[in-house]
């Protein structure tokens, strides 16, 4: 066995024991974090290795969010086929809207994706019949049922372990797919457009199939987190919220596949931390962020390549 | 029209930095609020007169941004373009939220006598503050584009946006003009934040959704056309407005972004840029 798989499996076992023996609060951060990490990855694809910067990516997870609480709620669908429907339908979104702004490039997709989580956030806010309004959505819990053989309703521990059960499924899934030639050519894309068109990549398909998947991801956990925290309110996916994702990405170390992870428990331990600043939380938080752009641009990652000379980043 | 105007203001400052600067000062927002709460602080806490505390405002705000310039924006020149624009949006929070402790949860209010006065001329009745807004955005306006023509800076700070290198070939000093710049667009962004704040209140989140119509103004106004950037303002003011009236006013916001969406995907070059 390689130094790299008994890393591989340590790590694992930290996962598997950490619900066991940590504080509920601690359990039910990390589960969020989860969510968070599942959403940041997809994102991560979409900037780190394509290198189109969505600055409205909390629209896209309210759409997975609204719709799955609404197929559950109004019709009654289960958890896992209301969870489902609402990523595809996420992603669907973005194959449609993915023809309108995947025409834009560099800072005018990053506006643009800009406008469009404003628009799907006063959506949300204003569209009070279908959404609820300001007030938001209760969702029902999630029920875990095979009939005749098990029954029981989602705890918060079954939710850790379902969560962190996807995380790696996905990220396992992301590796493979970003070291496959649909990786090769997004990080094509990112380098140079036209001149990995002209070398045969198809560059409109590959654009939307990346768009597609992402929001894919941000429409799974939307759904996770709606029905986990089981509420749903627009304050969730304002550009706040997208600022936060791509924050993750971005500390975490852009077009790294452990970027997402570092991002996301910085971020959340960052937000415990600086809990005692009370007001100044906020003010701190943007200073980090502007000092990461001039100091660290590649993240975390960035900074650990350079300490252990491997390569996190593609 | 009011709405149109201030955001003719905004963009404006926006478009000189991009001009100099290729870039999206996603900071100016707050750069606005604070404009307005300066004003606030001048003319109502220590008593100014309202237009003195608006110039007064003008100048600490040109400061401000000059101030984010130096230190955030120069030593991220020549970096991809999202760098400079996640650095801005952090600016921007750590601005709004510093706004939050000063301010705190209140709205505040700018007292100018002329909000009260009404002018009527033609059988047309209106507000004299907003008169007063729509004159110094034309004296602003006429004054940069013959400042931008004629004077010797003027010429400077548009060879600089044509074509950095080479202006620097002919000796002119990018970093000062750049400095310039921020400082101008600043001063705009008050004096747009002192005339919304005396007419409607001042709020530390009150610079978002300005900002954002106001980077697309510039965007269709063709990055960096004065003219353009006027004309887009005010149709886009007038738009919302009326929009407001046909569908609904929860909506108009809603469906302004969508119309400016839509325009932006079809013709990203701008409304008067040119085809490339």
């Amino acid at each position: 066995m390689s130094k790299k798989k008994i890393i591989i499996g340590l790590i694992l076992l930290a996962y598997a024991v950490i619900p066991v023996t940590s504080p509920e609060n601690i359990v039910h951060l990390m589960t969020i974090t989860g969510i968070w990490i599942i959403i940041a990855s997809g994102l991560n694809l979409l900037t780190g290795y394509m290198g189109y910067v969505s600055f409205g990516h909390a629209g896209f997870v309210g759409i997975g969010a609204y719709a799955s609480a609404l197929l559950t709620m109004r019709l009654g669908l289960s958890f896992w086929s209301g969870a489902l429907l609402a990523s595809l339908i996420t992603a669907l979104f973005g194959l449609l809207i993915g023809l309108a702004i995947l025409r834009l490039s560099g800072t005018y997709f990053s506006i643009g994706t800009l406008i469009l989580g404003e628009i799907l956030y006063s959506l949300y806010y204003n569209w009070s019949p279908v959404t609820g309004g300001f007030m938001g959505l209760n969702v029902p819990g999630v029920i875990f049922n095979i009939p005749g053989i098990i029954h029981f309703e989602f705890e918060l521990i079954h939710w850790y372990y379902f969560v962190y059960i996807l995380v790696f499924l996905i990220a396992g899934g992301l590796k493979l797919l970003v070291e496959s030639h649909f990786g090769k050519e997004l990080i094509a894309i990112r380098e140079n457009e036209s001149l990995s068109e002209s070398l045969g990549v198809n560059v409109n398909l590959r654009k939307s199939q990346c768009l597609a998947l992402t929001c894919f991801l941000a429409g799974l956990g939307g759904a996770l987190l709606a029905h986990f925290m089981r509420h749903v309110d627009p304050a969730s996916f304002a550009i706040a919220a997208s600022t936060e994702f791509l924050t993750i990405v971005i500390i975490g170390g852009l077009a790294s596949l452990v970027g997402p992870f570092f991002g996301a428990y910085v971020l959340i331990t960052l937000s415990l931390y600086l809990e005692i600043l009370g007001k100044w939380r906020m003010v701190v938080y943007g200073l980090i962020i502007v000092s990461i752009m001039i100091y660290a641009r590649g993240g975390i990652a960035g900074i650990l390549e350079k300490l252990f000379k491997t390569e996190f980043r593609k | 029209m009011l709405t149109g105007v201030s955001y003719v203001l905004i963009a404006l400052g926006l478009t000189l930095i991009f001009g100099v600067y290729r870039m999206i000062n996603l900071a100016h927002g707050a750069v606005y609020m604070w404009g307005a709460y300066f004003c606030h602080v001048f003319s109502d806490s220590l008593g100014f007169n309202t237009y003195l505390a608006t110039l007064i405002a003008m100048i600490l705000a040109g400061f401000l941004s000059v101030g984010l310039e130096k230190t955030v924006f120069r030593p991220l020149k020549n970096n991809p373009d999202w760098v400079a624009l996640v650095a801005g949006l952090g600016l921007y929070y750590a601005l709004e939220n510093f706004g939050w402790i000063v301010l705190g949860p209140r709205e505040l209010h700018i007292h100018a006598l002329a909000t009260q006065k009404v002018i009527r001329f033609w059988g047309m009745y209106a507000n004299l503050q907003k008169l007063i807004l729509a004159g110094l955005c034309v004296v602003i306006l006429v004054a940069m584009s013959i400042i931008l023509k004629k004077t010797g800076v003027g010429r400077a700070m548009r060879a600089a946006s044509s074509d950095q290198e080479a202006a620097k070939l002919v000796g002119i000093n990018i970093n000062r003009i750049s400095m310039l710049v921020f400082f101008l667009g600043g001063a705009f962004a008050a004096a747009a934040g002192s005339f919304v704040g005396s007419l409607t209140s001042v709020a530390p989140g009150m610079g978002f959704r300005p900002m954002i119509i106001a980077f697309v103004i510039v965007v269709f106004g063709g990055m960096g056309s004065i003219m353009g950037t006027v004309v887009t303002g005010l149709l886009v003011g007038v738009l919302q407005n009326i929009l407001a009236y046909v569908i609904a006013p929860k909506f108009a916001y809603c469906f302004t972004m969508l119309s400016l969406l839509a325009v932006f995907v079809m013709r990203p070059k701008g409304l008067f840029g040119e085809d490339t």
